[in-house]
């Protein structure tokens, strides 16, 4: 039998997490109409996708940004943070409900835009040799997203937080360079008809799927370990 | 699992116990072959498939009622002793048997004449057949059978119970019988172990049918064997059961099992029943020994499953089965002569058994509900009956009303701070503070900027943990959730969810928790019903501090922690909710104040507590904290010298400004008199009673 206290205390981080998409649905719909036009252009012509890329690309770099500012950081400058930890809920359970309902918030958004870019390259002439970067491309929003979520909930101060979405929107030029040259992801492989899932591939994807499982996991541990919320 | 839920999950097997019987009765006129004058009437639209369902019903409805009792009555024996025992059974189960008798006999009796007149005729009234003389002890108990056998079970249960305390001495016995208990319940032997006996009662009845299962004993005061032990195990299992109430677990781990048991019991009861109609008498030999032991283990299969069935599913409290579980008792009690009266007027219907059958309990259930919500529920039947009153008008959840449902009269301290030392790096927050909220009263912290008053809050509500001593909410951890549900905390400069409109932020508030307020009592009780479709971002300070007020009491606490309230108000608007303050300790809230503005203090509190430079350097009433320094403040124009007044008694301190002195006195009017004796040209003598602010300005300068 379910402890009721277990029950209501995760009807409450749901309700929570509901609210986080509630107060960002505006956000959400900016970032899907952004990214959708975005990939629509990309699939006009050379310049249209040279252009529609390159949009798409800071769409869902910004979107990443503007929730981990507004929804985290900028929930603990103006102490309304503050007021859900005063609710009927464990600090723990706070930082759970914020972790994943922001993560949804981003996700929802992202799965939707990536499967577009996706069916985008898929469909139209574009070459199907850019899928394997693409879809590593678009993993890595989601790993800065998440890397940015866990720094922005973990750190009290503005200024690491700010660092932190530096760095990690930085790190992507670093990211788009590195595994271009990595054999086996790079070189020419991106204009060929058929996508080539190599060694490399794997490789990275599961780098990326390690840091974001790490990203969205550390909160949750540190937390515990912590003795003062305000 | 706590012992509160297993009694949600007992309460609502009894009340389906209880109504299963109504069902079952209204299903009887409907039985094939139903002989009017046992039952009132036999329908024209007579259902096999009813009466077999009517029969797997009857199987297991009062073993699983009295084996519930039989955990019920230890509960209450351990928690009244046997004095409060007794006197509660006589309330609850002896006055409803005597009363409910000489009520329901006569209305029961009207029905079933009615009835035989509805199928013989009248005549049939004027000429009876012979009646067989009355066994010794012959009386119609009725259905109300069932309390008169529960008192006799309780008399052997507890005459047996003190044979085994006072034989029983090291415990053996007791420990080898729960240690059967046990093994039989944590397996699927317990149907086994318990349907046998059952099994060999009932195969010894002389006159035995196949529909009567454990004979009912509603037409002689002596005891039947049968019917004696077979709710007579129950009772004691259900005793038993209690000494070790972790067993429920077991049941309700297995009621899959015992489900799949019951099942292929009942198919064997029907499989021995095969070509004998349901209401002949069961054969004797290979039959009768399949047919008893079948029934037996069902029976008991089907109430270890039904019970395991409601501590999984129906463990906590709900609204609704606690008014049906309520309600169930009175159902029982008065259900006969309304469902046997609706089944004679129905019985002649040209309408199929699926139509009349529904429409009879419906009838039945309309009626014997409005009458337990009109007649039992809020009068001194329902005392009786339920062992409360309850209004007829469930108050309306006006927070007043609702809040004060909450507090508890117990003067009890409801947060405490023991020794409490907080630091945060080098800076000490709070040193070696000790602080107590009692229940119902209004404790308001005073202090400069940065002398812990929030690090207390924070303390309490379990989002800082002391470096040193011991923090205490509502005599526990306040990091325990239980404990914060019945909490409301306003802090100071918080910001909500900026777009949203007054009434979703107090919608979404109180669906944070439990039982909540509703937007319009939280507004009502705030003053802010005119801010309700308000958003949030467009208000003022004062609005915004007022919506937070309101916010906080969304989960009607008990406790409420308001980080200076009325920062950025205007004098209505303080007013308003000092208004709302007093209501709220009215009616036994405790709440926890701090602030700036010392006449709110004054205004409000029962008592106040000065921090300074972290540490608690007064504490009283607010009568005490003034006179802290009406003692000390004497201010005149005198030529006395201040060093020689520093020396006299009582003086604290002594200081020359100009030409006045100001003294820092204990007994004022004593230095007074010695001044003025001193100085007969003294002048301009001041000795003021101080406000509160003059005592907290000269408390935390001192402290500095």
């Amino acid at each position: 039998m379910s402890d009721p206290n277990d029950t209501i205390t995760r009807a409450l981080v749901l309700r929570l997490m509901a609210k986080d998409m509630y107060l960002n649905r505006q956000t959400m719909v900016a970032a899907l109409i952004g990214g959708i036009l975005s990939l629509i252009l990309a699939g006009t012509n050379r310049l249209g996708y040279s252009i529609g890329s390159v949009s798409f690309i800071t769409t869902m770099m910004a979107y990443g940004v503007v929730l981990a500012m507004y929804s985290i950081a900028q929930e603990r400058k103006d102490r309304s943070g503050l007021f859900v930890l005063s609710l009927p809920i464990a600090p723990s359970d706070y930082i759970r409900a914020k972790l994943f309902g922001t993560t949804l918030t981003f996700f929802i958004p992202w799965s939707i835009l990536s499967a577009g870019a996706v069916l985008l390259i898929a469909i139209t002439p574009l070459p199907d040799g850019l899928m394997p970067m693409t879809v590593l491309l678009l993993v890595y929003f989601l790993c800065t997203f998440s890397i940015m979520a866990a720094v922005a909930l973990f750190v009290n101060s503005d200024g690491k937080t700010t660092l932190a979405i530096i760095a990690t929107n930085m790190s992507l030029t670093f990211f788009m360079f590195g595994i271009a040259r990595i054999p086996g992801l790079g070189g020419s492989l991106d204009q060929q008809s058929t996508p080539t899932w190599s060694g490399a591939f794997f490789a990275v994807l599961a780098g990326e799927l390690a840091l974001i499982a790490i990203a969205l996991t550390a909160p949750l541990y540190l937390h515990q370990h912590k003795k003062d919320f305000i | 699992m706590n012992t509160e839920n297993r009694v949600h999950a007992l309460d609502a097997v009894r009340a389906f116990a209880l109504l299963l019987g109504l069902a079952f009765h209204a299903a009887l006129s409907f039985i094939p072959g139903m002989p009017v004058g046992v039952w009132a009437i036999a329908d024209n639209s007579p259902s096999p498939a009813l009466a077999n369902a009517a029969f797997v019903a009857h199987l297991f409805r009062m073993t699983l009622f009295f084996f519930i009792a039989g955990y019920f009555a230890r509960l209450l024996f351990h928690r009244r002793g046997i004095g409060g025992f007794w006197s509660n059974r006589a309330l609850r189960i002896l006055v409803p048997l005597i009363v409910g008798w000489v009520i329901l006999f006569p209305s029961i009796s009207a029905v079933w004449i009615w009835g035989i007149a509805k199928t013989f005729g009248p005549q049939a009234l004027a000429n009876p057949p012979p009646r067989p003389p009355a066994p010794f002890g012959a009386f119609p108990l009725t259905h109300l059978w069932f309390l008169y056998y529960l008192l006799l079970l309780y008399v052997a249960l507890l005459a047996v119970r003190s044979i085994v305390v006072a034989a029983d001495r090291n415990g053996h016995v007791r420990a080898a019988v729960d240690k059967v208990v046990r093994g039989s319940l944590n397996g699927y032997w317990a149907a086994l172990f318990l349907g046998v006996p059952v099994a060999l009662c009932l195969y010894d009845l002389k006159w035995w049918s196949f529909f009567q299962g454990i004979p009912t004993p509603d037409s002689n005061l002596i005891p039947q064997l049968a019917s004696f032990v077979g709710y007579g195990i129950a009772v004691m299992l259900g005793w038993l059961v209690h000494r070790q109430p972790d067993l429920l677990g077991s049941i309700q781990k297995r009621w899959i099992g015992h489900l799949v048991l019951a099942a292929a019991a009942t198919a064997a009861c029907f499989w021995a029943m095969r070509g004998h109609p349901l209401l002949s008498l069961v054969p004797q030999g290979t039959t009768r020994i399949t047919f008893a032991l079948a029934f037996g283990v069902a029976s008991w299969s089907w109430a270890l499953a039904i019970t395991g069935v409601a501590v999984q599913f129906f463990a906590q409290e709900s609204r609704v089965r606690r008014y049906v579980a309520d309600s169930s008792y009175w159902l029982y009690l008065a259900h006969l002569p309304i469902v046997a009266a609706f089944q004679v007027w129905m019985a002649k219907w040209p309408l199929h058994w699926s139509v009349k059958y529904p429409l009879v309990l419906l009838f039945s259930l309309a009626i014997l509900l409005a009458s337990y919500h009109l007649l039992v529920r809020p009068t001194f039947i329902g005392k009786v009956l339920n062992g409360r009153k309850y209004p007829l008008r469930a108050p309306r959840k006006t927070p007043e009303g609702a809040i004060a449902l909450c507090a508890d009269s117990t003067k009890m301290p409801v947060a405490e701070l023991r020794g409490v030392t907080k630091r945060f790096g080098k800076v000490v927050a709070l040193d070696n503070v000790d602080l107590q909220v009692n229940r119902g009263e209004l404790l308001a912290v005073l202090g400069p900027n940065g002398a812990g008053k929030t690090t207390a809050i924070g303390l309490w509500l379990g989002l800082l943990a002391p470096d040193q001593g011991t923090v205490a909410l509502m005599g526990g951890p306040p990091s325990e959730i239980e404990r914060r549900r019945r909490v409301g905390v306003m802090m100071q400069e918080v910001e909500l969810g900026r777009e949203l409109r007054v009434r979703e932020l107090l919608e979404l508030m109180g669906s944070y928790y439990p039982n909540s307020l509703t937007p319009e009592q939280a507004m009502e009780l705030t003053r802010t019903t005119a801010l309700a479709s308000r958003t949030y971002s467009k208000l003022s300070g004062g609005q915004k501090r007022q919506v937070q007020f309101a916010l906080a009491l969304c989960g009607r606490p008990e406790v409420l922690f308001l980080d200076e309230p009325t920062v950025g108000l205007d004098v209505q608007s303080r007013e308003a909710m000092w208004a709302a303050i007093r209501d709220l300790i009215a009616r036994g809230c405790s709440i926890v104040l701090t602030t700036h503005y010392l006449e709110e203090a004054e205004a409000l509190a029962d008592r106040v507590v000065v921090l300074a430079r972290s540490r608690v350097i007064a504490a009283g009433s607010v009568d005490e904290m003034r006179s802290i320094v009406a003692r000390r403040q004497i201010v005149c124009e005198t030529t006395v010298d201040a060093e020689v007044v520093r020396g006299w008694p009582g003086v604290v301190d002594s200081q020359r400004d100009g030409h006045r002195l100001r003294v820092t006195a204990f007994d004022a009017e004593a230095v007074v008199r010695r001044l003025l004796d001193a100085d007969h040209q003294l002048k301009n003598l001041e000795v003021r009673q101080a406000g509160l602010a003059e005592a907290f300005t000269e408390l935390t300068k001192e402290a500095a």
